[in-house]
């Protein structure tokens, strides 16, 4: 300990003394010895990371995806002495930002593959089950197993679930089938998807692009799969073969109204027509039919390829729990405050990733911003002190609209643009991007989950 | 979203980990020629200034041949390049192939074009304790068998 540490130490002491408290109740109290920790910062690689806290503190994390992973890392590193456990059955990790690029050919499947423990940081326990039910009134998990798990503190990061049934007719093993594609949830879907969508671009036919109402994770994702589709053809020289067509649900493509505006005469260009207010309801993979709910009632259409992409929701053990938003507009989804990722009614729970009830952003680039907040507002809470960390709503979406070229569409809650390079026009086609997407943004989710950015 | 300079070092270090079967072996190889290089010319001149123009010249290789076919390398193409930023990054990335590919031919340049002939027992006395007029001239190596060699 460095002569300045001791100075605070001693000072630190003497103030508890006259509030009657002694050295190891203030520990105990704020759950950390934060002031000590934090005066002796080392903050040299991590910048606004104080030396570890130390704690007892009990932590579960529901989920090792993106965020569950990131958090697990950073809560290891920023705590001392917290018993951390992550639950998430799967031992495979999956690459999601990387299924258009497997689904459309661009990529193999292996670059989205990677598994769970080469991220997990030693002192953290993981359970592979998956929670069924949360009960936060007494502060525990019961897994499907029927274990009780208990936590002083709750990190929720399931990331949502992919809600087949609910287009009729549709189920995951149509993927890859009958003309049927959906890039969604799994590695093997994307690839199963380029084998009809590498069929469709040779032989033409009607092709439809879908995408559901609600809240999905990138949003992106189904118009750059219908990009890259009629630039897969313009390359095979086939495009003359296929008539294309995008069917949104609603009157809008694109959540940011300056890429919104982009995509509407884009799409239209390439000769890709537009069908607003075209929520998929079932498909009739024999007879190659697609019925959409419109507001003039049911139009069936035929199809030669689809991308479903399925309505999307919170999974059912938090859909179902006491921690779901029980009002709309984010019914169902972890009810958080959504600048601090507290939860608004159980203060020891926080929300990082795809689940959390927030108007934007359910990508991988809003983990990246939301983790460092709800850890650090977690750590905050558990040395009962007011947060502080705050999220700006940031998301990401290197929107791929040739092989070779994307716009680099970043926002935040008030839908103004926040480019991270300023030299990257938000506005235009450019190749960096591109490069971006396809070379460097593998590394730098890695990097997240290592809790290095 | 701002990425710090650790962080965008942790990004770049991520990259390479993927690359690290190739650079490693080839960063220890280029050691070992190093090594080897000073072994072999115990006795003999060595000679830098032409395996630097020799590497030099590699790199300016590299760098034309990258500035050709990285649009491509990259599933993009020439004609899908536009504006400054784009320009600017594959110049900046084709100098960055150039430097690394110079400074791996270095050890490699060394053996083929860096050693020169043997010292005489003389000479190498004489570079032990240099004459001063010899100190003075700043361009000719001391002990120098074949002097008009020196300049690479
Ligand atoms: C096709 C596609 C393209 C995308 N493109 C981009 C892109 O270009 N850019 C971008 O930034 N983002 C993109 N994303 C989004 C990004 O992948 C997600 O936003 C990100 O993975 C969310 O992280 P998460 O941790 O919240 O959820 P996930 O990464 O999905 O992880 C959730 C984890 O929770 C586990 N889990 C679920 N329920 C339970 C339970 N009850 N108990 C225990 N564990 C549970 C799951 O097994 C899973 O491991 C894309 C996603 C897809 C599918």
């Amino acid at each position: 300990m460095s002569q300045k540490d001791k100075h605070i130490q001693s000072a630190v002491q003497r103030a508890l003394g006259n509030e009657g408290l002694s050295r190891r109740d203030f520990l105990r109290l704020s759950g950390g010895g934060a002031l000590l920790a934090g005066a002796a910062s080392s903050g040299l690689l991590y910048p606004g990371a104080a030396r570890a806290v130390p704690t007892n503190a009990r932590i579960v994390i529901v989920g090792a995806g993106a965020a569950g992973l990131s958090c697990a890392t950073r809560l290891s590193r920023e705590l001392d002495g917290a018993q951390i456990t992550l639950i998430d059955r799967r031992e495979e990790h999956y690459y999601q930002p990387g299924f258009t690029l497997v689904g459309t050919g661009v990529w193999g499947v292996a670059k989205t593959t990677d598994k769970n423990s080469r991220y997990i940081p030693s002192g953290v326990s993981w359970i592979q089950d998956m929670v069924a039910e949360y009960d936060p009134d007494n502060n525990r998990v019961i897994t499907d197993d029927g274990r009780t798990v208990e936590y002083d503190y709750l990190m929720v990061a399931t990331g949502l679930q992919i809600n087949y049934t609910d287009i009729e007719g549709m189920s995951t093993d149509l993927i890859g089938q009958r003309g049927v594609g959906c890039v969604y949830d799994r590695p093997d879907h994307a690839q199963r998807t380029w084998g009809v969508i590498d069929h469709f671009v040779d032989n033409g036919g009607v092709g439809l692009f879908t995408r559901p109402p609600g809240a999905i994770k990138c949003a992106g994702a189904p118009l750059k799969v219908t990009m890259l589709t009629e630039s897969r053809m313009k390359e095979r020289g086939t495009r003359d073969r296929a008539e294309m067509h995008y069917l949104p649900p609603g009157a809008g493509l694109f959540s940011q109204p300056d890429a919104d505006d982009f995509l509407s005469k884009h799409f239209p260009e390439r000769g890709i027509e537009i069908h607003w207010d075209h929520p998929l309801r079932a498909i009739d993979p024999d007879a190659k039919t697609a019925t959409f709910a419109t507001p003039l009632g049911d139009e069936t259409l035929d199809y030669d390829f689809i991308h479903v992409v399925p309505p999307m929701s919170a999974p059912d053990s938090l859909r179902e729990s006491e921690l779901a938003a029980q009002e709309a507009p984010f019914q169902g989804w972890l009810e958080v405050d959504r600048h601090t990722l507290q939860h608004n009614r159980y203060p020891n729970v926080f929300g990082a990733g795809d689940i959390n009830g927030v108007p934007i952003g359910k990508t991988a680039a809003s983990v990246k911003s939301q983790v460092p907040v709800a850890v650090e507002n977690m750590i905050q809470a558990i040395q009962g002190r007011e947060n502080s960390a705050r999220y700006d709503g940031y998301t990401s979406c290197p929107l791929i609209t040739e092989l070779g070229k994307a716009i680099l569409v970043e926002f935040d809650y008030d839908l103004n643009m926040k480019p991270s390079f300023p030299f990257i026009s938000p506005y235009e086609e450019h190749w960096v991007p591109w490069v971006m997407k396809d070379r460097l943004l593998l590394a730098a989710y890695r990097a997240m989950l290592r809790g290095r950015i | 979203m701002a990425f710090s300079f650790v962080g965008i070092l942790a990004v770049v270090l991520e990259f390479f980990r993927g690359w690290l079967w190739v650079l490693v072996p080839l960063v220890i190889l280029d050691l070992v020629l190093l090594g080897l290089f000073f072994k072999r010319t115990v006795g003999r001149r060595r000679k830098f200034s032409l395996p630097f123009k020799s590497s030099l010249g590699f790199g300016v290789f590299t760098f034309v041949m990258a500035l050709i076919t990285l649009p491509g390398i990259t599933r993009s193409s020439w004609e899908m390049l536009s504006g400054a930023v784009d320009y600017l990054a594959l110049i900046g990335a084709s100098v960055g192939f150039g430097v690394l590919f110079a400074i791996l031919s270095f050890p490699v340049m060394l053996h083929l074009v860096g050693i020169g002939a043997k010292v005489k027992p003389e000479q190498q006395a004489t570079r032990q304790t240099p004459p001063p007029a010899q100190k003075d001239s700043p361009t000719e190596p001391q002990g120098t068998a074949e002097p008009q060699q020196s300049q690479g």
